[in-house]
């Protein structure tokens, strides 16, 4: 019975596969279809993709105060997903999958994707696959707009030998400066607004952390501090968190998103959120790297 | 077990924070109980400006819990031109929390004097300072040194709050060190005695006080 769920699951992902390379040559505008079994047949019947995103992430995936509208690289990313399934706008409802719930989220089908700043980790390719990368992310600082010391990037975390740094007490990046720049004098605060609020007053010189949570900080007073990249940071790959029942529909968001890449849709994504805060520019995908739809 | 290596690697930056601690203990004892025997006796005193000011003071410190004081003192006030050191910030904010708890404890202590000396005192003549300076205080003092022993263990502890405006005292130092060598037991387990380095001496100098007080 396993067995024959199986080769169901492979023949109807072969399918898939086939018709999302059909649906690429074609105009976006025509509605794909896809094996009658598939899990992307069913959420074309069912009417709607539902995605889980952040609401509260700055330039990912945040609300916007203002016009109540989903906005980011994140939100883009699932809209151009039902585009490509649906053939039309629309046809995404999103609902908010904050970072402790994200698992339940995937793993009690609440949604079919969750693009939510959502780091692939070992333990958790144990419950979640995950397509994509769709973002490196990294350590980095913030510094004051007007610093005359850092530009726009650094090698690594020994540039901050003999700087103020602030990082959280305890946090990744407190652990990383003790080891790469002892030198550095730490003030070691306990939340991230806390230093930014130390770097916006002079305090310290860099406030070094996560870098998707720096350009949250940059997007609140992008006249009082600017981000400063780290050219030596170690990569932590986000993606698209995906039930491991469903590998047909992870395997086809990483050939639209293989596509995406292709095209350059992907970089204009990128460009027009994260990337007008942090100057970088996105690595082409390639297929080998997109090994986590197990 | 953790080698010999490990205490060379801990202890410098221990005893380091150990004396920071002691530091801001100092400081903040300096500020807290002159500042609290002055606000314990304007509270009694026949001014009614100065009682409401004082009563003014101590409900309104004594029910801001400490981290409110410590961010308001190192966040808020550099918005307004106003910026001082974590270290400044920390004793600054410890010594006038603590003074509103010495304020309460001279104003019992104070209302355990018998009424009784105060109008011998007066009958005999005696002006209201040497009242309140020979009659009054001594014997509030006297009877309130145990409550006052405990607020100054309560003030060593309350330090360690200190590290949260990134003040390197016994506890920012731990943590730093856990963070570091990722051995949380030993580590913690050495500021516990820290701790105990600070407040068993200040325990038993105020128990030696009491026991002076009472041979007299």
């Amino acid at each position: 019975m396993n067995h024959q769920m199986h080769r169901l699951a492979r023949v109807a992902a072969g399918a898939a596969l086939a018709a999302a390379a059909a649906a690429t040559s074609l105009a976006t505008a025509a509605t794909p279809t896809f094996a009658p079994d598939s899990t992307m047949a069913n959420i074309q019947k069912r009417g709607e993709l539902v995605v889980g995103v952040k609401f509260d992430v700055p330039m990912f995936g945040q609300k916007n105060p203002l016009t109540g509208q989903l906005q980011g690289y994140e939100i883009e990313i699932a809209n151009q997903l039902g585009r490509d399934l649906f053939g039309s706008d629309g046809h995404v409802k999103f609902v908010e999958a904050p970072g402790p719930v994200r698992e339940q989220f995937v793993t009690q089908h609440k949604a079919d994707l969750v693009i939510s700043t959502y780091t692939i980790t070992e333990p958790r390719l144990k419950t979640v696959a995950f397509a994509g990368p769709t973002y490196e992310s990294k350590q980095a600082i913030v510094v004051k707009s007007d610093n005359k010391t850092f530009g726009s990037s650094i090698p690594g975390f020994a540039a901050l030998n003999d700087h103020t740094v602030c990082v959280v007490s305890g946090s990744v990046s407190n652990t990383l400066l003790l080891k790469d720049a002892p030198q550095a004098k730490i003030m070691a605060l306990s939340a991230n607004p806390d230093c930014a609020k130390a770097v916006r007053q002079g305090r310290v010189e860099a406030f070094a952390t996560d870098d998707a949570l720096l350009i949250g900080f940059v997007n609140e007073t992008p006249k009082e501090i600017r981000f400063v990249d780290n050219a030596g940071g170690r990569e932590e790959p986000y993606g698209i968190g995906v039930n491991k029942d469903s590998l047909d529909l992870c395997r086809w968001v990483n050939e639209r998103l293989l596509d995406m890449s292709k095209s350059g849709t992907l970089e204009k994504m990128f460009a027009s959120t994260i990337g007008s805060v942090t100057k970088r520019k996105p690595a082409p995908l390639n297929a080998a790297d997109m090994t986590y739809c197990k | 077990m953790v080698s010999m290596e490990f205490w060379r690697l801990v202890m410098p930056a221990f005893l380091a924070g150990l004396q920071e601690s002691l530091h801001l203990a100092l400081v903040a004892t300096a500020v807290a109980f002159p500042l609290g025997c002055f606000v314990g006796v304007g509270r009694i005193m026949p001014i009614a400006v100065v009682r409401k000011l004082c009563d003014l003071y101590i409900n309104l410190v004594r029910s801001t819990p400490i981290p409110v004081i410590f961010i308001f003192l190192f966040f808020a006030l550099p918005d307004v031109g106003l910026r001082f050191s974590a270290f400044v910030c920390a004793s600054a904010g410890l010594g006038l929390y603590m003074a509103s708890y010495v304020a309460e404890a001279v104003r019992s202590g104070i209302n355990a004097v018998p009424s009784g000396y105060i109008e011998a005192a007066r009958a005999l003549g005696l002006d209201e300072r040497t009242v309140v300076g020979r009659i009054l205080l001594p014997q509030a003092i006297k009877a309130v040194i145990p409550t006052l022993g405990n607020l100054s263990v309560d003030l060593i502890k309350n330090t360690s709050i200190a590290y949260t405006i990134s003040v390197v005292e016994l506890t920012g130092t731990a943590v730093q060190q856990v963070t570091m060598l990722a051995k949380p037991i030993p580590i913690f387990i050495l500021a516990v005695l820290g701790y105990a380095v600070l407040t068993f001496p200040t325990g038993a100098a105020f128990r030696a006080l009491e026991r002076n007080f009472q041979y007299r």
